[in-house]
């Protein structure tokens, strides 16, 4: 039987260190996030999430903030421990935590926009309603954190792996 | 000759060494592949396609047809690159294309005597007896131009970038210079990209005065303009493509062994200022070494300070050979200039030109202007149409098209007149039309006897244009040729339809990322350090690395967890969240058994159909309370039901009363199986009531795991008794380490998924497309409760009752069982009808193991009516070997299911 573990790099779930000239990356922990489906407005006030979901071209402020998914859907960002409960709220929306179904990493430095350009296909500079978006052919949820040389990234931890190899192979000049 | 001065493009204080064919060689830093060839007095380049004629440099550009090189610098290798774009780099290493063993002298040049007797579509006619495919593959292998280096591989990998700007210059000569600059005066963001190593275009090597400046001067300001203007220029850089919404891609190539960087630009205005590219004159021999564009050998003169020949003959049907004969002349070279050349005389090098006169007069080159094609490709991948203009003896952009604006030479704004005489008739002297494809006027003129008039059956019967320069300097003498032939006009004859890509594009470019672990990534289970460290042997399953066995000894593992418990990761199983007021109504509708019934705390097994009403997936669900449910499908259909959810939602239901949360990334799931799982979940202390009454088989229950949420599911895929705990991949580790830990003394073992399909296919438990196929129905499964009873709609009932459906003839799944001692069948093989004399399949073996348990095999089958041929006993044929084995119950192993109620 062949070994298709020989085939793939061992996976690491971390991702820490500078990866080009001027970026630097690195994954955060603590904090908690949870789907919330339906009416967002109640849920996030529920969660005490002030103002809308915000898009990829945001720039998100402090915890706690939503990054918009589709048109009823977002992903609730908090600091700390989210005080509703998962399934079906009375006021119409959904919730489900998802602490720990993605990594959450942090890219900083003067290489960020060839990243961007790398990485996806997004028009930085204009508006979006989603922070979907596809991140090196991976699926992921991004924004602007604080300053637009600061991004955000939300990724499935099963593809952190993926995209450490991504990054790996791409940490060339730009 | 390179001359003592000149040559603004090189610096001759750097010399560079270079190879051709072997033989060592040296340019000077500046100068490209051909320029370096040229300079080093090498005249034959390489071979024509089909008659082997050997072939010198003729053009600078992008539509070189002659000068295709493979190429090899170090470890990187290139097949059949133009060596006008190529820069010289110490160590090139240059091979000529189709000769053998080099350009100079091929072996295959012989075949040019018998060019009579294989002009255009010959092997069409030739090789029709007795069938083609006996022909086929040595002329195959006589074909195609370039080698491929089999040992190569890359060692990097292309960049793809994206790029958005208000307005892309395609083009960096006069003109695209100007409209960048004009743009960026207006505010807007830039970018200027050319195929040209240096920008400038003409300006580099044609003496004219811009705006009031020297040509060189007004170059240079306006560079240095743009760049404090942010404008970013990507040189050796081809736009070869528009695509919908004017999406321009780009190929931008490295110097040394750098892969390409592939350039996905969407601008809101394109701007292209491609220039026009000088067309051969139609003559006798004229594709012999030494005959080149006119502006070809201005350019060289110019930018590199070569003299390409001191006795020059110079011919054009334009105007725009003043400028040559003045610089050739004060080269020091004697020029002539003819208006038509009758005959080139000499075979790798021009010995003599004939004029039209029929004097013969001596030279060592000929320079030729046949007028100008404006480069409108990407006009017209634009859909953009053109309009023949006589005065111009060129194809121009009719109507702009949205967001497109076309200028200077490419808008037929060269400044040239031209009175171009186009080729008719052919002589007893081939002329070559398509130096590139070996296409001559002889050969358009067969294909107007024998009827294919249309451009596009022209393009396909001779192959004109359909070489690596896609007939850049081609296309226009051959479709006027066609036109002369065929008493048409040449805005009636047309042109072929214009396609990306404008040149050829490097695979790796198109490759970039997606190659070795970036191709298709897996999903990684957290816990795959510890499968690693516990000796796990992987396997890709349904998109994720997961373990297919620790060690080598399946069996082993299949038979431990029967007989003491087996601890399996089955992290990737789905846990889609359904949820709200509709959720049950919802899952009815997309389930083919009710979901609704189910109480809260209790599972429920199920398929999902397609519409067709072939099962898509199965999987376990879960009633958390009155409004949220857990969809536990497989692991490979997490993304596909999530999907189907989404799509049903918000097409069939009020979606504002279901909603579908993908949780699966959040959970790591662990599931411990066999008859002491009990004993190892107490073990570890899980403060759940785990007591046959409290957790009943399809059951769950919540509760805390190191004070995170958990969850414990009382399922088996085994048909053991099993729990699935669920916990937060944080906690994953944890528990996975306890469980080893506290499994030790109980005889745990850790299990593959390989055991598990065994242990799974024992019990006669399907994995779905594996034991279904995509004509399973779930009543070819024996399930036929839901189709007969239900009176509500659900996805795929209506097509459980069609004709196809009730077919008495289905394939049913069946267990299969082999008493013949032997091992156990293979997977694949076909049950096979023998009445009639000949085999003919009943079906196939759809999972066949040996089972630890029962020392004999097991396997599973879906076989035509094997539903009511229990007992009956079928010939199983694999690779012309036939063994017998009887239809039985699908459970092999424990049929009462004593094991799983404990």
């Amino acid at each position: 039987m062949f070994d298709f573990g020989t085939k793939w790099t061992p996976a690491s779930f971390g991702l820490e260190g500078a990866f080009g000239d001027d970026l630097r990356v690195r994954t955060l922990s603590g904090l908690h996030l949870a789907l919330v489906s339906g009416n967002i407005e109640a849920g996030l006030a529920r969660l005490g999430i002030r103002g809308s979901p915000m898009g990829n071209t945001a720039i998100a402020p402090a915890e706690p903030y939503a990054l918009g998914l589709v048109r009823d859907r977002c992903l609730a960002i908090s600091p700390q421990p989210l005080t509703a409960a998962d399934g079906w709220h009375a006021e119409g929306f959904a919730l489900t935590a998802m602490s720990d179904a993605y990594a959450v990493l942090e890219f900083n430095g003067r290489g960020l926009p060839g990243l961007l350009a790398e990485a996806t296909t997004l028009d930085w500079t204009a508006p979006t309603r989603s922070a979907a978006i596809s991140f090196a052919t991976l699926p992921a949820a991004a924004s602007f954190h604080g300053a637009t040389h600061t991004l955000r990234l939300f990724i499935e931890t099963a593809l952190l792996p993926a995209l450490a190899r991504w990054l790996e192979r791409s940490s060339g000049p730009r | 000759m390179r001359l003592s001065t000149g040559g603004t493009a090189i610096d001759r204080a750097k010399t560079v060494n270079f190879t051709f064919d072997g033989k060592p060689h040296r340019g000077f830093a500046g100068d490209t592949a051909a320029s370096a060839l040229l300079g080093a007095g090498v005249r034959v380049v390489g071979r024509s396609f089909k008659y082997h004629r050997p072939r010198g440099v003729w053009g600078h550009g992008a539509e070189e047809p002659n000068a295709i090189l493979d190429v090899t610098l170090g470890r990187h290798h290139e097949p059949n690159a133009r060596a006008t774009m190529l820069p010289l780099a110490e160590g090139l290493a240059l091979r000529s294309v189709n000769a053998t063993p080099s350009a100079a002298r091929d072996a295959y040049g012989i075949l040019d005597a018998f060019a009579r007797f294989i002009p255009s579509g010959f092997y069409y006619k030739t090789f029709m007896w007795p069938d083609w495919q006996r022909y086929e593959p040595r002329i195959r292998a006589m074909a195609g131009l370039g080698r491929i280096d089999e040992k190569w591989s890359p060692t990097a990998f292309s960049t793809q970038r994206n790029a958005r700007c208000d307005v892309l210059v395609i083009g960096a000569g006069r003109s695209g210079l100007s409209a960048a600059l004009d743009a960026a005066k207006e505010g807007k963001s830039v970018l200027v990209v050319d195929e040209g190593i240096t920008p400038g275009g003409t300006l580099l090597y044609r003496e004219r005065m811009v705006q009031g400046a020297p040509a060189a001067s007004w170059l240079a300001e306006t560079l240095a303009e743009l760049s404090r203007r942010g404008v970013r220029i990507l040189s050796r850089t081809t736009a070869y493509g528009i695509y919908d919404h004017n999406l321009v891609c780009a190929a931008e190539l490295h110097d040394g062994a750098s892969p390409p960087t592939l350039w996905r630009i969407r601008p809101k205005n394109i701007v292209l200022a491609t220039g026009a590219i000088e067309r051969p004159l139609v003559f006798p021999n004229n594709d012999r070494p030494g005959v080149m564009s006119a502006a070809s050998a201005l350019f060289y003169l110019r930018r590199h300070g070569l003299r390409l020949g001191s006795r020059v003959v110079i011919a054009s049907n334009n105007d725009s050979i003043g400028e040559l004969a003045r610089a050739y002349r004060e080269a020091g070279a004697g020029v002539t200039i003819v208006s038509t050349v009758a005959d080139v005389k000499g075979k790798t090098g021009v010995e003599a030109v004939v004029d039209g006169e029929g004097r013969a007069i001596p030279a060592d080159a000929l320079f030729v202007s046949g007028g100008f094609t404006p480069t409108v490709h990407l006009f017209c991948q634009n859909k953009g149409k053109l309009n023949w203009s006589e005065s111009h003896s060129a194809f121009l952009p009719d109507a702009p098209v949205e967001g497109m604006r076309v200028i200077g030479s490419a808008a037929g704004d060269f400044g040239w007149k031209v009175e171009a005489k186009w080729p008719s008739k052919p002589g007893k002297t081939r002329a070559w039309i398509d130096f590139q494809n070996d296409v001559t006027l002889k050969d358009v003129a067969l294909a107007a006897r024998e009827n294919y008039r249309s451009v596009e059956h022209l393009k396909r019967y001779t192959t004109l244009g359909m070489a690596t320069d896609q007939g850049k300097t081609s296309n226009i003498n051959g479709l006027a040729a066609m036109a002369q032939l065929t008493g048409r006009s040449i805005a009636e004859t047309g042109t072929t339809t214009y396609r990306p890509p404008y040149t050829p594009v490097s695979m790796m470019a198109f490759t970039g990322a997606r190659h070795g672990e970036l191709f298709n990534p897996v999903r990684r289970l957290v816990l795959e350090p510890e499968h690693r460290a516990s000796g796990a042997v992987f396997g890709e399953y349904g998109g994720w690395l997961r373990p297919a066995a620790y060690g080598r000894n399946i069996q082993e593992e299949a038979l431990r967890a029967r007989e003491a418990v087996g601890i399996f990761d089955a992290s990737p199983l789905g846990k889609i969240e359904v949820i709200g007021p509709d959720a049950a109504r919802f899952l009815d509708f997309n389930c083919y058994g009710t979901v609704s019934t189910l109480k809260p705390g209790r599972l429920r097994y199920g398929f999902m159909l397609q519409e067709t009403g072939i099962v898509y997936d199965d999987g376990v669900i879960a009633r958390v309370d009155e409004n949220r449910f857990i969809v536990s499908c497989s692991s490979s259909h997490v993304a596909g039901v999530h999907l189907r959810f989404e799509e049903w939602r918000q097409d069939q239901f009020d979606p504002s009363r279901v909603f579908i949360h993908n949780a699966t990334p959040r959970w790591a799931t662990i599931t411990v199986t066999g008859p002491k799982s009990r004993q190892l979940l107490r073990a570890i202390g899980l403060a759940v009531d785990l007591s046959p009454q409290a957790l009943p088989h399809m059951a769950f229950t919540g509760c805390q795991f190191m004070g995170e949420p958990a969850r414990v599911a009382r399922v088996s895929f085994s048909g053991d008794l099993s729990f699935e705990v669920s916990v937060p991949q944080a906690k994953a580790r944890a528990l996975f380490l306890s469980l080893k830990e506290a499994g030790a003394p109980l005889g745990a073992t850790l299990l593959g998924l390989e055991a598990m399909m065994i242990l799974r296919a024992e019990k006669g438990y399907v994995v779905i497309g594996k034991d279904t196929d995509g004509l399973t129905m779930p009543h070819d499964l024996g399930l036929i409760g839901p189709r007969d009873k239900r009176q509500d709609e659900f996805v795929g009932r209506r097509s459980l009752f069609t004709e196809v459906a009730q077919d008495p003839l289905r394939r049913q799944l069946v267990g299969l069982a082999v008493a013949d001692g032997g091992s156990a069948l293979t997977t694949g093989a076909h049950g096979v009808d023998l009445s009639s004399g000949k085999p003919r399949s009943l079906g196939y073996v759809t999972s066949s193991y040996m089972s630890p348990m029962l020392k004999r095999p097991v396997a599973l089958g879906l076989i035509e009516r094997g539903l009511e041929r229990h007992g009956e006993t079928i010939t199983v044929q694999h690779l012309g070997q036939r063994r017998e084995a009887r239809i039985v119950p699908p459970c092999a192993f424990d049929p009462e299911g004593t094991r799983l109620h404990v």
